[in-house]
C-alpha cells in the first residue's frame, strides 16, 4: 500500500495557511527550492502571494498533478484525447475570473514559477487582445492614451494594413 | 490597488508583457502597438521577432533586451536593472544577424542598464562577437556562458576575461545549492566593467572573493553537459593573469573541503595546469576526497597523471580517490608512459618500471581507490595505442601487470 503523500504548509503574505501534499507544492519551482533548502516540515511562507490567488494556483496545480497521474494511468489512445478535453474544459472555467484577478495569478505563477499556469494566463490575456482595435483595447483594459496625435496618426498610417 | 486593477495589464513586468505578446500574431501586434506607448516597442519588437523567427525558429533572444529598452516607464525607477539575454540558437546566424543585432544594440546602449547575464549555451563566434562588442563598458557582466570552443581562439581574449570573471562567480553559484540556477545576481558580486578588466580582475582577486564554504564542488570540464552549474575548467586555460586554479584553491584553504570532485574532462592542458596548481596548494587543503573522471580520449597526455599523483600525495589527509573508468584508462597510464615504463620503445628499463609501481602501489595502499565501472589499466605509449595494460583490483592495487614484458602471453 502507497503511504499518504507528505504534506506540506505554506502560508500566504495574509497569514492564510495551505496543507497540500508536497507533489502539488512542488509544481512551484519556487515552493520546491525552498522545500529542498528548509525540508518539508518547515513552513512556507509565501510573502508575495495572497490567500486568495494562493488557493488558485493551488487548485491548478492540484489539477495538473491529476491530469499527470491521469495521463500515466491510461492505457487506451482515445483516453488521451478525453483526458485532454477534460483538462482544457476544467481550464476554461478556471479562467472564469476577474480580470484583477488574472493579473494576480499572473504575478503569483511568475512568481512561484509555476510554468504551465503563467502559459496558461498570459495565453488569455492574449485572447482577451486579440482582435481588438487599439480603442477597444484602451478601453477593455482601461489604458490611458498617451500617444499624442501625430504619434497616433504616424503609426497607423505605417501599419495601415492592419486596421483596414 | 486600484491602479492595478484598472491599469494591470500595463502594470504587468516587461518580460510577462512581452510573453503575452508572444500569443498574439502580426496584426493584433501592430494594433497593440498603437494602444499604449507602453505597449508600443515591446509589441514592435515582439512583431521584429515573429519576422526573425521565420527565418530562424529557436530563438529567445533579444527579447528581454527590447523589452528593458522600451518598457520602462517612469515607473521603473529601480536603481539599477539586471537583464537577462538568452541565445538560444544553435546553428549560426544567417543574415539574420543584421537584422537583429543592432537593435540588440540598441538596447544594450539603453542608459539606465547597468546590469547583464547573459545565458548563451550556444554562442557562436558570431554572436559572441556582436555581443562583446554590444555590451557597453559601464555595465556590469553579472554572468556569461559560452562555448568552451571560442574560448580556445586567441582572439578571443576579451571574451575571455569576461567568461573568467563569471566562472569566478559562478563558484559561488555551484556551491550552494541554495542558490537557484543562475542565480548570480544574489551573489554578492563585486562591481567591474570589461574596460578595465585586468585592473578590476585584479582588484576582484586581490579583496578575496568571498565563497560559502561547501562540502562539493565540482569543476565541470564540459559545462554544458551537467544539470549542476558546474563551473568550467576549461576557462582556466585562457587565464594568464590570475589563474582561478590558484585563487579557487587558495580560497579553500583552510576550508572544511572533505570531497573534491574534478570531472576536467577535455583538455589536458588545463587538466595538467589544475592539477598542478592543486598540488602546489594541496597540502592546504582539508581534502579527503577526491574525484577523478570525466577526462576523454588523448593521445598527447603524458606527464598528466604524473601530476595526479603528484596531487595525491601532496593532500596527506586524503582518504578516498575516486577514479572514474576513463581516467583511470588515461591517467594511470600516463604514470608509466610519462616515465617511459613499458613503453614498447622503451628510454627506461624495467627497474624504472618497478620503482615506479612501487610508487603507484604506495600511493594507492594508503588511499582508498574506488574504482567506478570495470577497469583495466591500460598504458599507452606516445603515440596513443594501447600497448600494455594491468588489471586494478576494486581496491586499486595493481596487482598484475597484462603488458606483454610481464604476461607474455595478455
Amino acid at each position: 500500500m502507497a503511504g499518504k503523500a507528505v504534506e506540506v504548509k505554506l502560508y500566504s503574505c495574509d497569514g492564510e495557511d495551505f496543507r497540500v501534499p508536497s507533489t502539488v507544492a512542488s509544481r512551484s519551482e519556487t515552493v520546491k527550492n525552498m522545500l529542498e533548502d528548509t525540508g518539508e516540515e518547515d513552513a512556507v511562507p509565501l510573502p508575495n502571494v495572497h490567500g486568495r490567488t494562493l488557493s488558485l494556483v493551488l487548485d491548478f496545480c492540484k489539477r495538473l498533478v491529476q491530469y499527470e497521474k491521469d495521463l500515466q494511468d491510461i492505457t487506451e489512445d482515445f483516453q488521451h484525447g478525453q483526458l485532454d478535453d477534460e483538462f482544457n474544459a476544467w481550464k476554461q472555467d478556471f479562467l472564469d475570473i476577474d480580470q484583477a484577478v488574472l493579473y494576480e495569478l499572473i504575478m503569483a505563477a511568475n512568481f512561484l514559477n509555476v510554468a504551465e499556469l503563467l502559459d496558461l494566463c498570459c495565453k488569455e490575456v492574449a485572447r482577451l487582445i486579440k482582435g481588438k482595435s487599439p480603442e477597444e483595447i484602451r478601453a477593455y483594459f482601461h489604458i490611458k492614451n498617451d500617444f499624442t496625435p501625430q504619434e497616433e496618426e504616424e503609426v497607423r498610417r505605417e501599419n495601415q494594413w492592419a486596421f483596414e | 490597488m486600484r491602479k492595478v486593477k484598472l491599469q494591470g495589464l500595463k502594470m504587468l513586468p516587461a518580460e510577462i508583457l512581452a510573453k503575452i505578446m508572444s500569443y498574439l500574431d502580426q496584426r493584433d501586434l501592430l494594433r497593440m502597438r498603437q494602444a499604449s506607448r507602453r505597449f508600443s516597442s515591446l509589441a514592435h519588437m515582439q512583431e521584429l521577432q515573429l519576422r526573425w523567427k521565420v527565418a530562424s525558429e529557436d530563438d529567445s533572444a533579444s527579447l528581454s533586451l527590447f523589452a528593458l529598452r522600451h518598457c520602462m516607464g517612469p515607473e521603473d525607477s529601480a536603481p539599477s536593472l539586471a537583464i537577462t539575454i538568452g541565445l538560444g540558437v544553435e546553428k549560426d546566424f544567417p543574415v539574420e544577424v543584421d537584422f537583429c543585432w543592432p537593435s540588440l544594440i540598441q538596447a544594450l546602449n539603453c542608459s539606465r542598464l547597468t546590469a547583464i547575464r547573459c545565458e548563451s549555451w550556444d554562442l557562436t563566434q558570431l554572436q559572441a562577437q556582436y555581443l562583446m562588442r554590444a555590451i557597453p563598458s559601464e555595465l556590469t557582466i553579472l554572468g556569461l556562458q559560452t562555448s568552451p570552443v571560442i574560448l580556445e581562439d586567441p582572439n578571443w581574449q576579451r571574451l575571455s576575461m569576461l567568461t573568467q570573471l563569471i566562472y569566478n562567480s559562478r563558484i559561488g553559484e555551484a556551491a550552494t545549492s541554495s542558490v537557484p540556477a543562475w542565480g548570480i545576481a544574489q551573489l554578492p558580486l563585486k562591481t567591474f566593467s570589461h574596460r578595465s578588466i585586468h585592473e578590476q580582475g585584479r582588484q576582484v582577486f586581490a579583496d578575496g572573493f568571498q565563497l560559502p564554504p561547501v562540502e562539493i564542488l565540482r569543476l565541470n570540464g564540459d559545462p554544458f553537459s551537467s544539470k549542476e552549474n558546474a563551473v568550467s575548467v576549461n576557462i582556466l586555460q585562457e587565464v594568464q593573469l590570475c589563474s582561478p586554479s590558484q585563487h579557487l584553491i587558495s580560497k579553500y584553504t583552510g576550508v572544511n573541503l572533505q570531497r573534491l570532485h574534478l570531472c576536467a574532462g577535455g583538455c589536458p592542458t588545463t587538466t595538467r595546469s589544475l592539477l598542478e596548481e592543486l598540488a602546489r596548494c594541496a597540502p592546504e587543503v582539508a581534502c579527503r576526497h577526491l574525484t577523478f573522471g570525466g577526462m576523454r580520449s588523448y593521445t598527447n597526455t603524458v606527464g598528466r597523471s604524473m601530476d595526479l599523483f603528484k596531487v595525491v600525495n601532496a593532500m596527506p589527509r586524503l582518504s578516498t580517490l575516486a577514479l572514474q573508468r576513463s581516467v583511470c584508462v588515461h591517467a594511470c597510464a600516463d604514470v608509466h608512459a610519462s616515465a617511459n615504463l613499458h613503453c614498447p620503445s622503451p628510454r627506461d628499463g624495467s627497474t624504472t618500471l618497478c620503482t615506479s609501481l612501487a610508487s603507484y602501489t604506495a600511493v594507492l595502499k594508503r588511499v582508498t581507490v574506488r574504482i567506478q565501472g570495470a577497469f583495466q589499466l591500460k598504458l599507452q605509449n606516445s603515440s596513443g595505442l594501447e600497448t600494455q595494460s594491468a588489471d586494478l583490483q576494486p581496491n586499486g592495487h595493481v596487482v598484475m601487470c597484462m603488458c606483454r614484458t610481464c604476461c607474455p602471453d595478455a
